[in-house]
């Protein structure tokens, strides 16, 4: 039985039914990611920390098939899944793909981590990352970057590049990812997969390691909307350790995604089509749009006029609250510590050479944009903008129920081609960070290749606490495409069913 | 802002005017900042005990070190104590309050950020109104400008030997509710100053918000004072300097005089105005009872304070308010007012049992109301229970002389069956022995004298000593008085009244 | 702003020292970066914003007092010291240690 190509849905259902025991089910993801180290998409310091988790991971699958009887209908029986480095996991290292935390054991799992494990899932291993999730390419990270499954001398898309290119590589049937500008979706439109965003607050936060704490959301990674809706399932709701999580009840996720789109409004912002976005991307989406028409579902022009201030506005407040955020790394309790010379020295060396280039820049960044006679110009006027942005989705979601669009302008690019040039990364994250800034909930899902059989991504938007529809489209349209169901060694067919 | 040269301003005063002028024509202005810890079980933003003493770092978590990934969730009984102590200072109650982050590193401030209330606190404007009982001061009404709360920082410990060893933190303190109180510049002297902050005290412990121990640093406060020169029709203001760690109210009040001095010297001697030096910061030290400089503001930290997007803004119902407002039902000022107008008091007595505190209030009115006299209640508990608390650093409630058993020291008292003198050794012998009343009188071996012991006694005193008898016999009633004293060397128990009521009528005078 | 958005080498160093962020790269260096990030963000000087926009900050704010996020005041039990000292090499037993605070 080649589990690589079964679902995580069907794997759960094959545990359950006791045709495959979790122990088995972990060995052999455990053993592709042993066979695909040089993806890099797995954070393993000096070779060890991987280990470690695995062995975890095998007493707890082993304890699963001990106690068959008693959790075989816990809803993620046995499920391996990846598990971004960016989120706490008890006792193992959670390094943020960073230096300064190269060392760091959470006394405490991350709330998604402790709903897994109460579902009876497997947390197999942590995803490469770029360092506290700023970047857009996994090659800001500490430990080397994560190569595209599809293109080995490609990004696979970041900052949740690691789990991305583990979901695509088939080496975990599932990830946990996080999203603070669209790390979750523009990596999963990198590599082929479905990544799903949720409203600020839908998903608990506690155990996340915060890069903006207004903006960052932790979401599900799958190959297919069906199973991040499994996902959903377990990890959404109310956590009273999160004062932003909203009380909103949550809906059942897997029983929404089965109903059919007919009638569903999607609105559709042309101004996402125009300059800057790849020919081959969109007429890519442009297809899909018409897929999605074909089903029954009425499409809509919608404006979102302050969208084009989306990524000026997300580069001033996201590094104003990283700046604050990222204090608290200063050699005393848990980070790096570079030298003992003087308090002074202590932390600027600590801080110099315990984080990388990007995470300074940003620092930086925010820093500036936070201090005296730069406030108001910069945080303030920001802050503003991002109501206005807000308040355009409020607008258009009058009239439509989601809006679509591409999730990246292109398809991976080249490992180092934008790393001297961080402006240019800023920009690949032209149609996601609005999301993040308003709050909403927005999904990628595949929906072709470029010509070098590079994956593209559909991007669905919706209102608040939406995802069921988003999900519902995102399934429906899979129903009907198989783009989701291309892994990076098959042959495209190109061709919807 | 770097100093300039005040002497270029048109108008300025000479070095010869400068001297001219006399401290007793200045005005000092005074604000205050006070930090006041609330006596909440948890910390402000995670579970932890916020228990004194505790062995270092064993009262902490991953919230209050800082852990990454973790979050601030808020306790609501700071916020409700927050609410209740702007209600008892008349502060307006904010409807809608936020929090936000004041940024500076220091190894005892874990997240390199502390959480506080910038620009919407807790409590808006209020006052506090402060007198003097011996009127050493005119009333004053001392506007409350903010109170909001904010997350304590940890501890530091440094080596003090030879300065090169390490520095400890420990972060039990870390994440105590602090609610930090600000004044506006009204205070006019070191003597307000003080009485600002005892009566602050003082309402605090009415009201039940904390425990304000100094040495534990429950109450801690920094004073800002400059002083307002007149010099041909204007006034001159010296440049403000801020206080810090002024760490009991003695030394409040010592600090702050001594800057009056150091400021008043420093202007006669450079002309330096607020215009021409930027705003110090100086820290009182005890040892040499001098201010010593800590910094200039001018390189002070720039806090980048925003919005905490951790935490929500947190609304505040007409309701929450109303019923916190009815828990704030005493505070001293009433009582003063209340023990005057009821009781009888002098504004001093009433003064000096109100600002005892609340237990002692409650113990006061019992009395009162049990012997019928408030004045005598408050003579007795003023003075003799007062001494016996001071002398034994008890406070009220550990007294072994409950109000109930002094009420009826003061009954028999009053009905003469002890005179004040006996009683008030049947009160020391009941908080020595800890003994009840009765078992306190027996063992000072006080019985009642019946009439005709009294009658024996009078005879005796008439029989031996015939000179005074005579003079009194001569008009010279005050010589009774001897007869007393030798009465009481007889028979201790005999009260002076009826002994001197008794020898008249046998003399034949009465 | 738009003069603000550029950023000398003397204000990376006064940020940097406010960052507490030593930097191999120089001050000239960082200062032409952050210029072009900061010239990119000032396209927001040429949006208009109504004066009644109020700025949003993030997080969905309560609706009523009910929603306030609070907990209440009960002690739960804090972490063993050894585990919370436990992610830094220099401590005491007791303390967390650092260079000297002077």
């Amino acid at each position: 039985m080649d589990l690589a190509q079964h679902s995580a849905r069907q794997l759960v259902q094959l545990m359950s039914a006791g045709e495959i025991s979790t122990a088995d089910c972990v060995d052999f993801f455990l053993a592709r990611i042993e066979q695909n180290k040089s993806l890099n998409a797995f954070v393993d310091i000096e070779a060890n920390s991987q280990a470690e988790l695995a062995e975890l991971a095998r007493r707890q699958a082993s304890e699963l098939d001990a106690s068959y009887t008693a959790k075989q209908s816990t809803p993620l029986f046995g499920l391996p899944i990846a598990i971004k480095d960016g989120i706490c996991t008890k006792s193992t290292l959670t390094t943020a793909g960073s230096k300064m935390l190269q060392s760091f054991r959470s006394p405490v799992d991350a709330t998604c981590i402790h709903r897994l494990r109460d579902a009876s899932a497997i947390p197999i291993g942590k995803t490469n990352m770029d360092e506290f999730a700023m970047g857009s390419s996994t090659e800001n990270s500490y430990w080397g970057p994560t190569k595209n499954p599809f293109d080995h001398s490609r990004v696979p898309g970041g900052s949740s590049g690691g789990s991305a290119a583990a979901v695509a590589a088939r080496l975990a049937p599932c990830a946990l990812g996080s999203d603070t500008g669209g790390s979750i979706r523009q990596p999963a439109a990198f590599c082929g997969i479905t990544g799903l965003k949720p409203t600020y607050g839908r998903v608990s936060r506690n155990g996340l390691i915060a890069f903006a704490s207004s903006l960052d959301q932790v979401g599900p990674m799958a190959r297919s909307a069906e199973d991040c809706a499994l996902l959903m399932d377990v990890i959404a709701g109310h956590d009273p350790g999160d004062s932003t999580s909203s009380r909103v009840a949550c809906e059942h996720y897997s029983d929404g995604i089965n109903d059919s789109i007919d009638g569903l409004r999607i609105g559709v912002c042309r101004s996402f089509f125009g300059e800057g976005l790849d020919a081959e991307v969109g007429d890519a989406v442009e297809h899909a749009l018409q897929q999605l028409k074909s089903m029954g579902a009425t499409l809509v022009d919608v404006e979102l006029p302050h969208s084009k201030y989306a990524v000026a506005t997300y580069y001033v407040v996201a590094p104003c609250e990283a700046s604050s955020n990222l204090s608290r790394y200063d050699g005393v309790r848990f980070s790096y510590r570079h030298t003992d010379e003087s308090l002074d020295s202590m932390y600027a060396e600590s801080r110099g050479h315990g984080f990388g280039a990007e995470v300074r820049r940003r620092i930086m960044l925010g820093t500036f944009a936070l201090s005296s006679g730069y406030y108001d110009a910069y945080y303030l006027k920001a802050s503003r903008m991002r109501r206005m942005i807000k308040q355009d989705f409020e607008d258009a979601f009058k009239s439509v129920d989601l809006i679509a669009g591409p999730t990246t302008p292109s398809t991976a690019f080249k490992i180092g081609e934008r790393s001297a040039d961080p402006l240019s990364m800023y920009l690949a994250d032209v149609y996601t960070v609005a999301a993040n800034l308003a709050g909403l909930p927005a999904i990628s899902l595949p929906c072709g290749f470029d010509e070098n059989r590079l994956p593209i991504g559909l991007q669905l938007q919706g209102p608040a606490f939406s995802e069921s529809n988003l999900l519902r489209a995102a399934h429906q349209f899979q129903l009907n495409t198989s783009w989701h169901a291309e892994g990076p060694n098959n042959k495209p067919t190109g061709e919807a069913k | 802002m770097s100093q300039r040269n005040p002497e270029n301003r048109p108008h300025a005063p000479t070095p010869e005017q400068r001297s001219s002028i006399i401290l007793d024509e200045v005005t000092v202005v005074i604000g205050l900042e006070v930090h006041v810890q609330l006596n909440t079980a948890a910390k402000l933003f995670c579970g932890c005990s916020t228990e004194y003493g505790a062995p270092p770092n064993s009262q902490t978590c991953p919230v209050c070190v800082g852990l990454p990934g973790t979050l601030p969730v808020l306790n609501a009984k700071a916020l409700q104590l927050a609410i209740k102590t702007g209600i008892a200072l008349e502060c307006e109650i904010a409807r809608h309050t936020k929090w936000d982050r004041k940024n500076y590193f220091y190894p005892d401030l874990p997240k390199g950020y502390q959480i506080s209330q910038f620009d919407q606190p807790i409590c808006g404007p209020g006052h506090l109104d402060i007198s003097d009982p011996k009127g050493r001061f005119e009333p004053r009404c001392v506007r409350i400008e903010r109170a909001h709360l904010e997350e304590d920082a940890g501890k530091s410990i440094h080596d003090e030997t030879d300065r090169k060893g390490k520095s400890k933190i420990d972060l039990n303190r870390t994440g105590t509710p602090l609610l930090e109180i600000v004044t506006r510049p009204d205070l006019r002297s070191p003597a307000e100053a003080k009485a600002f902050l005892t009566e602050l005290k003082l309402i605090l412990s009415y009201i039940d918000v904390s425990d304000c121990n100094m040495q534990q640093g429950s109450l801690r406060c920094d004073g800002n004072i400059n002083l307002h020169i007149p010099f041909a029709g204007t006034t001159i203001a010296t440049p403000i300097v801020e206080i810090k760690n002024m760490n009991s109210f003695r030394n409040a009040e010592r600090s702050l005089e001594y800057e009056i001095g150091r400021q008043f010297q420093q202007w006669q001697a450079n002309g330096l105005t607020i215009d021409d030096a930027p705003k110090q910061t100086r820290g009182w030290d005890d040892s040499t009872q001098t201010t010593t400089l800590q910094r200039e503001k001018e390189d002070s930290a720039d806090y980048r304070y925003f919005p905490d997007p951790d935490l929500l803004p947190i609304l505040v119902s007409e309701e929450q308010i109303a019923e916190i407002s009815s828990q704030v039902i005493t505070l001293p000022s009433a009582v003063r007012k209340r023990l005057q107008d009821e009781f009888g008091l002098n504004a001093y007595d009433a003064d000096v049992i109100a600002s005892q505190g609340p237990s002692l209030v409650t113990y006061y009115l019992a009395v009162a109301a049990g012997c019928g006299n408030g004045k005598t209640a408050a003579n007795w508990i003023g003075q003799e229970v007062l001494r016996h608390l001071n002398e034994h650093e008890w406070t009220i409630d550990n007294y072994p002389v409950d109000a109930l058993a002094l009420t009826q020291l003061l009954t028999k008292v009053s009905e003469g069956e002890l005179d004040q003198t006996r009683g008030k050794e049947v009160l020391d012998e009941m908080v020595r022995s800890r003994s009840s009343l009765d078992a306190a009188i027996e063992t000072l071996g006080i019985v009642k004298v019946d009439a005709s012991e009294l009658d024996e006694l009078c005879d005796q005193l008439i029989a031996e000593n015939e000179s005074i008898i005579s003079q009194i016999r001569e008009g010279n009633t005050k010589a009774v008085g001897a007869l007393i004293g030798k009465a009481r060397k007889i028979n201790p128990n005999a009260n002076p009244g009826k002994v001197r009521e008794r020898l008249l009528a046998k003399i034949g005078i009465a | 702003m738009a003069d603000e958005a550029s950023i000398d080498p003397d204000l990376v160093k006064r940020v940097a020292k406010l960052a507490k962020l030593a930097d191999s790269q120089s001050l000239e260096q960082t200062a032409a970066e952050l210029t072009k990030i900061l010239g990119y963000v000032d396209q927001l000087n040429s949006a208009e914003i109504p004066d009644s926009i109020e700025p949003f900050f993030g997080a969905v704010e309560p609706e009523s007092e009910d929603e306030n996020a609070v907990r209440s005041d009960v002690v739960q039990p804090s972490f063993d010291r050894e585990t919370m000292l436990g992610n830094t090499t220099d401590n005491d037993g007791e303390h967390f240690l650092v260079p000297p605070v002077f």
